[in-house]
């Protein structure tokens, strides 16, 4: 579903943000991607998703490259950043229907699922104030929201639990998990361990630009945890 | 003025565009100045003709204080309450009052370079005709830097209380808005009512420096002291100023933080129920989405859709004047048979100034994300924001048509080209905007009043708006043996062409820009 073949990035000439990263996820995954700050994580979401610009290496949903059909490449992904920067300006209702009409949501998918995922994370009552009023976590249930409505078929996501409080948190991980098991992929960063190992059948681990290990899970951390292997390689 | 702006590319290329931004700057401080000498030195020897040369000081004086009161009102929210960096400012260990005199600093640092621009050629210009001694020049340069205190501290009390009754309604921006957008509207139509040709220029002066006596004491003490060189009364002007100054600063430290906890505190009602939920197209969804943006900012709208505002203001005016008296009162007596084929050129030159597009990508800051990730290509996006430009401006040329069309009985020809030409130039104008914008963007602004007024895209679009504006005017004075029907003709029919090649570029060229921000 998603293939990142050679991708390098780097900024204005400096040092590589990400070199020649390579990976495959396939449907059904929860792939998770973990490194330390700076690592590389959010440049190579961001460039996935179609938001940051590259040159080398190419990125493909479906077998199709990003670079050659950016919006059809596009309507079948959702992207939630690390921070939820929406449109202050609207409410929480006319965001979802901004993004249901860019995404051209049938009016009844729209208002059921709209509905669904509300209630869901506890917003609805919120939906028809301002979002300048909304705090970190309300915004980060919004824009999750928002990614769920079109129903993606890969969804990628920036730290999505950062904000979240524990029963939305715990209701991100069962949707995460439902959609994987309709033939959805997951493809997402976290700093939490603990959450990547229940999670992710799949995990990579990035280390100054590059890719040192990727792989199923179990493979990856053998008969240890998580945490220490990340702890192992990062300071090999 | 807050000149932090973030230039896209390599070090080198930041440089080179950090020059041109300045040089820029000076190139429109140059002009500004020079059009401020002009007109003191004609009123000037006006008021001279008459004996009443010392008018000028304080006529100009006044002036300022007006241009300067009016502009810093709709400032306030965004410079000295609601600002960004609220949070972060007040919880460091610095005493509430520095942090408003900061803020208040700020606005005075914005101001103080207009009252210098203004007043500076202007007294030259005084210097000139008067030659009055030594003392004049000593005190102009003491007194000119405590100008706009006054001024700006009343356009500050009044925008506080605009922002604190705003803030008591949902819809806060829209009512601070509508407020300001009242309060210039009102000016400007009271100042186009007092009349002002060129042949009364000295007398009409004379009554108005009365007025201003009468209304602003201040003015008043500003002549005598500068004029008569007075030197109670420059001590008093300079306690007056330096005193409401410190007051000021000290009643709003005291009610800084309530003020701005009321502002931040948001209205929620937490009560929506799902209903119904309309689609629409990717299109119509970002033209929403732009014009709710546009209006939910009362600096985008004020610095901006003024321009629109003023013209009809303009328009509605000439149907109470004949086509002799709007001559004289544009200073060209003479040239009423004219006024025809002028009419659309001053239009399109006005509409050529309203730079809407120009910010609207470096207004996108944080949220761009969204647009970059959404499944519509950059083309859409461009338009949303086009027709949104369109939308202020072409109801105010439509309207402008229909007026000047009664008010100066215009012929069918100089109808079409009233039409016309300020339509295409509004094509011309919001593409370019975007074209400027895309090249000289600014994402990471904390103040929306950094992009919207002091950006070097805004800077180049409005530089640019009034030179490709002023391009007919220039022809018809400059050729007076051509027909203006054939200069304004031509003009709009290269404009329209011109707007066509910039449209294709923004469609291809552009979206490589805009992916790569």
């Amino acid at each position: 579903m998603l293939s990142i073949q050679n991708f390098s990035k780097s900024y204005k000439g400096d040092k590589k943000a990400v070199d020649n990263l390579s990976l495959e996820v396939i449907a059904g995954d929860i792939y998770g991607f973990i490194g330390h700050n700076g690592a590389g994580k959010t440049t190579t979401l961001r460039a996935v998703v179609g938001v940051l610009d590259f040159e080398e290496g190419d990125i493909y949903i479906d077998g199709v490259s990003i670079k050659n059909d950016p919006v059809g490449c596009k309507k079948k992904i959702a992207y939630i950043p690390d921070n939820p920067d929406l449109y202050e300006h609207l409410t929480g209702i006319q965001y979802l229907s901004f993004i249901g009409d860019i995404y051209e949501v049938s009016k009844a998918d729209r208002e059921l699922l709209t509905k669904k995922y509300a209630d869901l994370f506890e917003i609805t009552q919120n939906l028809g104030d301002n979002i300048s009023s909304y705090s970190h976590g309300m915004k980060q249930k919004l824009a999750i929201i928002a990614a769920l409505i079109h129903k993606p078929r890969l969804l990628i996501l920036d730290e999505p639990f950062v904000g979240l409080d524990p029963k939305a948190a715990f209701t991100l991980k069962t949707i995460m998990t439902e959609l994987c098991g309709e033939g959805g992929a997951i493809f997402f960063s976290t700093h939490v361990l603990d959450v990547a190992e229940k999670l992710c059948n799949k995990i990579a681990i990035i280390k100054g630009g590059k890719l040192i290990e990727s792989g199923s899970t179990e493979v990856v951390k053998g008969n240890q945890s998580l945490e220490d292997v990340f702890m192992e390689l990062i300071e090999e | 003025m807050d000149l932090h702006i973030s230039l896209g590319g390599g070090k080198k290329k930041a440089k080179k565009k950090g020059i041109l931004f300045y040089l820029g700057v000076i190139l429109m401080i140059l002009l500004l100045s020079f059009s401020s000498f002009t007109y003191s030195f004609m009123l000037g020897t006006s008021l001279n003709m008459i004996g009443m040369a010392e008018l000028l000081p304080e006529l100009m004086m006044a002036v300022t204080c007006v241009v300067t009161l009016m502009t810093t009102i709709y400032k306030v929210k965004g410079i000295l309450f609601d600002f960004k960096d609220y949070d972060m400012v007040m919880s460091l260990p610095v005493k509430t009052s520095h942090i408003v005199s900061s803020r208040l600093l700020l606005l005075y640092t914005i101001n103080i370079l207009f009252t210098l621009i203004i007043m500076i050629p202007s007294s030259i210009a005084y210097g000139i005709i008067a030659r009055p001694s030594l003392p004049y020049y000593i005190l102009s340069l003491i007194t000119v830097v405590l100008i706009p205190l006054v001024p700006m501290i009343i356009a500050t009390f009044i925008g506080t209380i605009i922002v604190v009754i705003s803030a008591r309604f949902k819809r806060s921006n829209l009512v601070n808005l509508i407020i300001s957008l009242g309060l210039l509207s009102g000016f400007m139509i009271s100042s186009f009512t007092m009349g002002d040709t060129a042949e009364q220029m000295g007398e009409i002066s004379a009554a108005l420096t009365k007025q201003v006596d009468s209304i602003y004491p201040l003015a008043r003490m500003y002549k005598v002291a500068v004029i008569h060189y007075d030197l109670i009364a420059s001590l008093l002007f300079i306690a007056v100023s330096l005193f409401s100054f410190l007051a000021f600063s000290m009643l709003v430290g005291l009610k800084f933080k309530a003020i701005n906890t009321s502002i931040s505190a948001k209205h929620t009602k937490s009560n929506y129920k799902m209903g119904s939920l309309n689609q629409t197209s990717p299109f119509m969804a970002l033209y929403r989405k732009e014009l709710k943006r546009y209006f939910s900012s009362t600096i985008y709208v004020m610095n901006t859709g003024i321009g629109a505002v003023m013209m009809v203001i303009a328009a509605v005016a000439v149907l109470f004047v004949s086509k002799e008296q709007l001559a004289m009162a544009l200073e060209m007596p003479g040239m009423a048979s004219m006024l025809g084929a002028i009419v659309p050129v001053v239009v399109s030159l006005l509409v050529s100034m309203i730079y809407i597009t120009a910010c609207s990508i470096s207004l996108e800051g944080k949220n761009l994300w969204i647009l970059k990730a959404a499944p519509v290509s950059a083309k859409t996006i461009f338009n949303s924001k086009i027709a949104v430009s369109l939308t202020i401006v072409i109801p105010a040329v439509i309207i402008d048509g229909i007026l000047f069309g009664i008010g100066l009985n215009l012929t069918w020809q100089e109808l079409v080209i009233q039409f016309t030409m300020p339509i295409a130039y509004s094509f011309l104008i919001s593409i370019l905007g975007l074209i400027i914008n895309l090249k000289l963007p600014n994402l990471n602004w904390t103040s929306e009043i950094t992009v919207v007024k002091q950006s070097f895209s805004t800077l180049v679009a409005m530089l640019g708006g009034m030179i490709l504006g002023a391009i007919p005017l220039i022809l018809i004075i400059t050729l007076p043996g051509i027909n203006t029907f054939i200069i304004n003709g031509l003009t709009t029919i290269i404009v329209s062409l011109v707007s066509v090649l910039l449209y294709h570029f923004l469609t291809t060229k552009g979206e490589k820009m805009f992916m790569a921000l």
